[in-house]
């Protein structure tokens, strides 16, 4: 009699897709809401950071009820979520890798790790760009993403392999981190191969840290004493907080003297003066108005990391007068809140033909004197023109009250054919 | 192609090449993490690097991100399709077979 063997059952996809999205899409989805607020937030401007961060807050309610539900139906010991802990732990060090690795290039090749802090900080607290509690926070949010990328390789792979860690964090995020910060945060900055290649140094060791430690928990872990453990604690720890200490003191010792010393260098350089041919009889009704421009620059410069910028101008306070044949024809009085800044610029594309525009600033100042006195410019337009300015200079950190003054022979042009066909016919 | 391109892409290739270096001796890979390497490229690809492709143009991060992706993918499937399994990890494989009770595997 003959059997009928049965055909291979084909596996079953969908199946196979769900109990993948069980066991470890949800629970890597609930854990990279950090790196999505940062990409999100900061990087690609979809949504506030502060509003993402309330997803984070969210999946940080929602995870434990999450292992909760899932150690309690689950009958797979090997699902993430039976190790999240250990996953958790293992992933600290491994962060902090990330920057502890670029310390040496700090020293070498000029690799300055914590200046995106300043802007972690800033997008989640609104705090001071030069801050040290900035700077703190921005570094917390930092060893947070990095926690959440080495915890997701955890919980997205089931064997720790040295092959499968590279390809993850040292080959694929490094490339999606070129990709990011070259095109959507580094306002200003040169990004040269070297830079990029720093990175995947950095991920590289990030990648070396995530497999050494569950070698290091399986097989030296339990064959340490007591005192051995409490050292590899301890090492551990250091390892963790090396980053934010040496950048808070890079910062005390280095960052702050040097920016304050470009802010000087800045402000010096910075002048006022008249725009030669630029003062206008703009009317000639009851009272004369007249305009002259004054010019502020150069206003471009490199911060401490070496960031294009502009240096910014406030409360500015314009007063003079306009002068003829030992009479004065006009008085001038004109306030600016600031001046257009490049600074506040979020992409880095155009960013630098945006400062060479800026580098030179117009201040347009208005004036206003009796009609009769402008009549006397039909025969001989030459003016002086004389002012003083106040206005606060604003650098990378430092702010500094300045006072420009400025005396000088200029031609006086009209507006508009209307200002000249008034004086024409007040004209005697 | 420019030759900021030029030198971008071929210090990141060699950085790259150097990193998988190092993971060379690592046995076959498990098939979903063969398929979680080759997913998550591409996956990224149309969500995080098109919309920068629109709006800036192809530029020399997003070569160094094609770069990226496809050195994931093609090492990945060069390891999955080739690399030998080492004797030890087959015989737990046959192990796992016979009894579906699987166990958390780290890299030896």
């Amino acid at each position: 009699m003959a059997t009928a063997i049965p055909a291979a059952r084909p596996p079953d996809v969908v199946a196979s897709f769900r109990q993948w999205v069980l066991e470890r899409g949800v629970l890597y989805a609930l854990t990279q809401t950090p790196i999505l607020a940062i990409i999100g937030g900061v990087f690609y401007h979809v949504l506030p950071y502060t509003y993402l961060a309330l997803a984070m807050l969210t999946s940080l309610v929602l995870l434990p009820i999450w292992i909760t539900y899932r150690k309690r139906v689950s009958t797979n010991p090997d699902e993430p979520v039976h190790h999240l802990y250990k996953y958790a732990l293992w992933a600290l060090p491994a962060a902090a890798m990330f920057t502890v690795s670029r310390i040496p290039l700090h020293y070498t090749i000029g690799i300055i790790y914590w200046h995106p802090w300043y802007d972690f900080g800033n997008a989640l607290t609104g705090g001071s760009l030069s801050s040290p509690v900035t700077l703190f926070i921005g570094g917390g949010l930092n060893l947070l993403q990095g926690w959440a990328m080495g915890t997701g390789f955890y919980i997205l792979f089931k064997r720790f392999s040295l092959m499968n860690v590279i390809l993850y964090i040292a080959v694929w995020i490094s490339s999606l981190y070129s990709f990011d910060f070259g095109d959507y945060s580094r306002v200003g900055m040169n990004s040269p191969p070297y830079w990029h290649a720093s990175m995947a140094w950095a991920h590289f060791w990030m990648a070396i840290t995530l497999w050494f430690m569950p070698r290091f928990n399986r097989v030296s872990w339990p064959s340490l004493s007591l005192n051995g453990r409490a050292g590899a604690v301890g090492v551990g720890v250091v390892i963790v907080l090396i980053p934010t200490v040496f950048a808070q003191y890079r910062s005390a010792t280095w960052e702050v003297p040097l920016q304050n010393k470009i802010d000087t260098a800045a402000f010096q350089k910075a002048s006022l003066v008249t725009v030669p041919d630029s003062a206008k009889l703009l009317s000639a009704g009851q009272d004369a108005t007249y305009s002259f421009s004054l010019r502020f620059g150069p206003r471009d410069y490199h911060n401490w990391f070496k960031q294009l910028r502009t240096l910014d101008a406030s409360s500015i306070q314009v007063t003079g007068r306009l002068w003829q044949n030992g009479q004065i024809i006009a008085w001038c009085n004109t306030r600016v809140d600031s001046l257009p800044t490049a600074n506040t610029a979020v992409l880095p594309q155009g960013f630098a033909a945006t400062v060479a525009k800026l580098k030179f600033t117009d201040i347009a100042v208005g004036c206003s004197g009796p009609a009769a006195q402008a009549q006397s410019l039909r025969g001989s337009p030459q003016i002086t023109v004389d002012w003083t300015a106040q206005m606060t200079l604003v650098g990378g950190r430092q702010q500094q009250a300045r006072q420009f003054t400025g005396n000088q022979t200029v031609l006086m042009s009209f507006a508009s054919p209307g200002a000249a066909r008034t004086l024409d016919a007040r004209t005697p | 192609m420019s030759s900021d391109l030029l030198d971008q892409i071929g210090v990141m290739a060699l950085v790259f090449a150097v990193a998988i270096a190092v993971g060379l001796a690592s046995r076959r890979m498990e098939r979903s993490d063969y398929l979680t390497l080759v997913a998550i490229p591409l996956i990224a690809f149309p969500l995080a690097i098109v919309p920068g492709i629109i709006a800036f143009g192809f530029d020399k991060n997003t070569a160094t991100y094609v770069l990226g992706a496809l050195t994931v993918v093609t090492t990945a499937t060069l390891n999955y399709r080739f690399q030998p399994r080492t004797r030890e990890a087959g015989e737990q494989a046959a192990v796992r077979s016979a009894a579906p009770v699987p166990t958390v595997v780290e890299e030896a």
